[in-house]
C-alpha cells in the first residue's frame, strides 16, 4: 500500500508462474481500499460474489487468474469514482474477435479496463460511468 | 505492435509487445502518451505483453508505472 501514499493505485495485475506484474496509475482522488474477489470463470458466479463490494462502492478494475478455470478481480474503492454499470467478458482469445468485442462495448458506453489473457482464453472488464 | 484499435478515433488501443518491460514502457511513451492515452490493462503470456489503453481523461490519470516482481521460494 506504500505506493498509494504517492497517489498511485494498483489498477491491473498479472500473476503467472513465479512472477507478479502490476500496473499502477496515478489518480487525484483518494484511494481508500482494495479487495481481490475470486470465482470460477462463470461470469454470473463472479457477479454474485462481487455484488457485496459493489454496494460498498468498490469498482472492478483488474483481472487475472490464480489457478486454471478461475478468475480473480481486483476491486478498488476510490473516493468520488463511481460507476453506473459494469460487465466482464470471458471467452476465447482471438485478436480480431476481442477487437470487435471491445468496440461493441465501447459503442454502448463501456470503457475497457482490466485485461487477462491465458493461452486461448481471455477476460476483459468494462465500466460504464453513465456519461 | 498495434494489434487493435477502435474504428472511430483511437479512443482505445490494444497493443502486443515482446515480453520485455523496457520495450513496453518505450512503446507506451511513443504510441499512447502523445495521443493522450494511458494504460489501464495488462496481460502477460509466455511470448508477449498486451497493453490496453484508454483516454487519460477517463480516470484523470497522467502518470502510470509497471512493477514486476518475482516471488522467492
Amino acid at each position: 500500500m506504500s505506493m498509494s501514499k504517492n497517489g498511485y493505485v494498483p489498477f491491473d495485475l498479472d500473476i503467472s508462474g513465479n512472477s507478479v506484474n502490476m500496473l499502477f496509475i496515478k489518480v487525484e482522488s483518494k484511494f481508500e481500499a482494495w479487495q481481490m474477489v475470486t470465482s470460477s470463470e462463470n461470469v454470473l458466479d463472479f457477479k454474485k460474489k462481487a455484488a457485496a463490494f459493489l454496494k460498498k462502492g468498490y469498482i472492478p478494475t483488474g483481472v487475472t487468474s490464480l489457478s486454471k478455470g478461475s478468475l480473480s478481480v481486483l476491486m478498488l474503492k476510490i473516493k468520488g469514482l463511481g460507476i453506473k454499470a459494469w460487465e466482464i467478458y470471458s471467452g476465447p482469445f482471438d485478436e480480431r474477435k476481442i477487437t470487435n468485442v471491445i468496440n461493441d462495448y465501447y459503442k454502448n458506453g463501456y470503457v475497457p479496463v482490466g485485461l487477462h489473457i491465458d493461452g486461448n482464453r481471455c477476460a476483459v472488464i468494462f465500466l460504464n460511468f453513465g456519461k | 505492435m498495434l494489434i487493435a484499435t477502435d474504428t472511430f478515433a483511437a479512443e482505445w488501443t490494444l497493443k502486443r509487445y515482446n515480453n520485455e518491460w523496457a520495450k513496453v514502457t518505450n512503446g507506451i511513451e511513443k504510441n499512447d502518451t502523445p495521443f493522450n492515452l494511458t494504460p489501464v490493462g495488462i496481460a502477460c503470456t509466455k511470448k508477449n505483453i498486451f497493453v490496453l489503453s484508454v483516454p487519460k481523461t477517463v480516470f484523470n490519470s497522467k502518470e502510470w508505472l509497471f512493477i514486476e516482481a518475482n516471488s522467492v521460494e
